[in-house]
Order: structure tokens, then sequence, then C-alpha cells
């Protein structure tokens, strides 16, 4: 998918009041969030796409069998399901963090974070893109496992990349000047 | 006065807001999770299992007289297979997905204190009563809501309970 590229939408859904947001893409029963915590908790879905990522699962930061890598993200999707609903009904969302993506490389330096100290080398999979439009308030346009440096490298994530990028366009004409920032969501361990 | 909600502002621009039932239906995944997780985990050994020994879905229903979907259902690893079902799979296949391990004496101890339990709702599964001498991965988690550790090292598989009443369990 190159930039550019025109995607539809249909609306957008509020998850958390005031924080969190998702956009619900054409040909989509659900928003894009839903749709990513449902695949990021379907075996036979990540039994798949592990198996036909295997050599990435053999680079150095990851060394992971298929197995492993299954137990990974639905333990990541997990806890970032447990805080996300934790921190929605205590009010304070403060755990989670917008990392904004390099706007030259379209990437960022994969480096291990405290968000996820006890994984493998400390680096998550699992990634929620989002656009910020407000303080403390997140678009989310999609997600997806990403196992390499930038989203350029495979096709799975360029497709994230470009939905992203589409969407500040769209925002930014129609004059929403906070538009500016577009990265990825984490949740930070304590 | 009413807080302006942050996304409103979008509406115009992306074709509306609307509220999402999220929130809720992981509150409740949340709660049950620890069921959620073994389904999961027996559902990755399935389909690895099926991988190596070059099998489809399709062929693992037509070996246990099921349909595609169904087996489709279990893997997906948010479905409750039976233990009686695992036991099944594991026959068609071959392997070992579970084990039963004798418990901890701790363990016996806390399942004293339950309450009866119904002998016949426990039919279904006492292909794994009756062979005790096998160990399995987590016996709590696939146990919980049977309270019947503490029975099943006492009675004969297939003896009714009220036969039993007047012996001691507990102590």
């Amino acid at each position: 998918m190159k930039n550019g590229a025109i995607f539809e939408f249909i609306d957008i859904v509020e998850i958390v009041a005031d924080v969190l947001a998702a956009v619900r893409w054409k040909a989509s029963e659900k928003n894009c969030f839903e749709n990513c915590f449902d695949a990021w908790r379907d075996i036979e879905h990540l039994e798949e796409f592990f198996e036909s990522f295997k050599l990435d699962l053999e680079r150095k930061e990851w060394k992971l069998t298929v197995e492993q890598a299954v137990n990974k993200v639905l333990e990541e999707a997990d806890f970032l399901e447990q805080r996300i609903v934790a921190g929605a009904v205590s009010g304070d969302l403060d755990g989670l963090v917008f990392k904004a993506l390099n706007k030259n490389e379209m990437s960022y330096k994969k480096v291990a974070t405290k968000a996820y100290g006890g994984g493998t080398n400390g680096i998550a999979m699992l990634r929620l893109y989002a656009v910020r439009v407000n303080t403390n308030c997140y678009l989310i346009t999609g997600g997806a496992i990403k196992l390499t440096d930038s989203m350029q490298e495979r096709k799975h994530t360029q497709e994230e990349l470009d939905k992203l990028t589409f969407m500040i366009d769209v925002l930014k004409t129609g004059n929403v000047d906070d538009a500016s920032d577009y990265g990825y969501l984490e949740m930070e361990r304590n | 006065m009413a807080t302006e909600n942050k996304f409103e502002k979008l509406e115009k621009i992306l074709g509306g807001v609307k509220k999402s039932n999220w929130l809720e239906e992981a509150k409740v995944r949340q709660a049950n999770k620890a069921g959620m997780k073994t389904n999961q985990m027996v559902a990755l050994y399935i389909l690895r299992t099926l991988r190596k020994q070059k099998l489809t879905q399709r062929d693992l229903a037509d070996r246990l007289g099921v349909t595609a979907q169904q087996v489709n259902k279990w893997v997906k690893g948010s479905e409750n297979i039976s233990i009686a079902n695992v036991e099944r799979i594991q026959k068609a296949l071959g392997v070992r997905i579970m084990e039963l391990r004798e418990p901890e004496p701790e363990v016996c101890m806390k399942m004293v204190m339950e309450p009866k339990v119904d002998f016949y709702h426990l039919r279904e599964h006492l292909i794994i009563f009756d062979n005790f001498k096998q160990s399995i991965i987590n016996p709590l988690q696939m146990l919980q809501n049977y309270q019947t550790i503490k029975y099943i090292k006492c009675i004969n598989a297939f003896e009714p309970y009220e036969n039993k009443k007047d012996k001691s369990y507990g102590s």
C-alpha cells in the first residue's frame, strides 16, 4: 500500500470517554480497536501469523518459538486490556504512554522500555496506532503485531502507517489543528 | 454544566461518534480469564499438533465425528472445551494435551470444606477421575468448579455418593 492511498471509514467509536476513540473502517462491523483485541486473542490467527513470520521470530531481538510468541501476545494483550479497564474505572489512564513515531523514518529506535520489563528483552510486540487529537486524547486508527524495526519492512505494518497518515490528512483538512502527533500507545508496567 | 466531549469536534469530520460496549465486555473477560487461558493453551496445542502432523481442522473433525465449525471454535481459543472432548482429541491425535497430577495435601484440605457435589453432575468427567495416577498441569484450574479432589481420592468412580455419606472424607 503506497502513501496517498485512500481508505474509507464509517465513523468513530468512543472506547474510554474523552481519552480513547477508534476509527471504524469500511467493511468492518467493529471499530479497529476491538478488531485488534479480537485478533490478539484469536489463537488460530496468532498461530498462522507467527508461523508465516517465523524468520522474524528468529532475529536476535526476539529468539522465540511460535508458541512463545503466541503466549507473549496473549500476555501483552491481557495486560493492556486489564490496565485500560482499570484506568477507565478509576478515571486515571496515566499509565497510557504515547510514543511518537520518528517522522523522518516512520520508525522508532527499538529500546527496552519499562512498559514490558518482564517480557523478552523488555520489548513489546503489540502496537495501537493513534493520532493525538487533544491533550491525553487519542484516536486509534489501527494496531499490529510489530516484529521489525520499521513499519515499512512489512506489509501489514506499512498499511497501518498508511492509515495513520491518511487520518492525519483528513483531520487537518477538517481543521483539527491538534492532529500533529501520531504514534503508538503503550501501557507502562509499574 | 456538562463537560464537552473531546471527540465531539471530530464528529462532523468523521461521521459521528458512537459509544462502544468494549469496556463492559472487557470487564467480563477479565473476570473469566483463568478459564480462558486454559482454552487458549489447549487451542494452541491442537493447532501446533495439526501442523506437525500435516492435518487440517477438517481431518480432526472427521476423526472426532464433529463439524469442522466446532473444531474451528475450539482452536480460536474462546470456547470451552470439555475435559471429555480434550480426551477424545488426545486419542484422535495420539498426543497428551493434559495430565492429572495428584494435588498437594494443602489443596485437599481446602477442598474438604467445600459443599457436597452432586456426583452424577460429574459423570461426563469420570474419564479423568478414573485414572488418577496421571498428572495434570494445573489441577486447580481444571477442577476448580468441581470441588471434588477429596472425593476422587476416596470413592470408587462409579459408586453413588449416597452410599458413602456415612464415611468420613473430611479428615
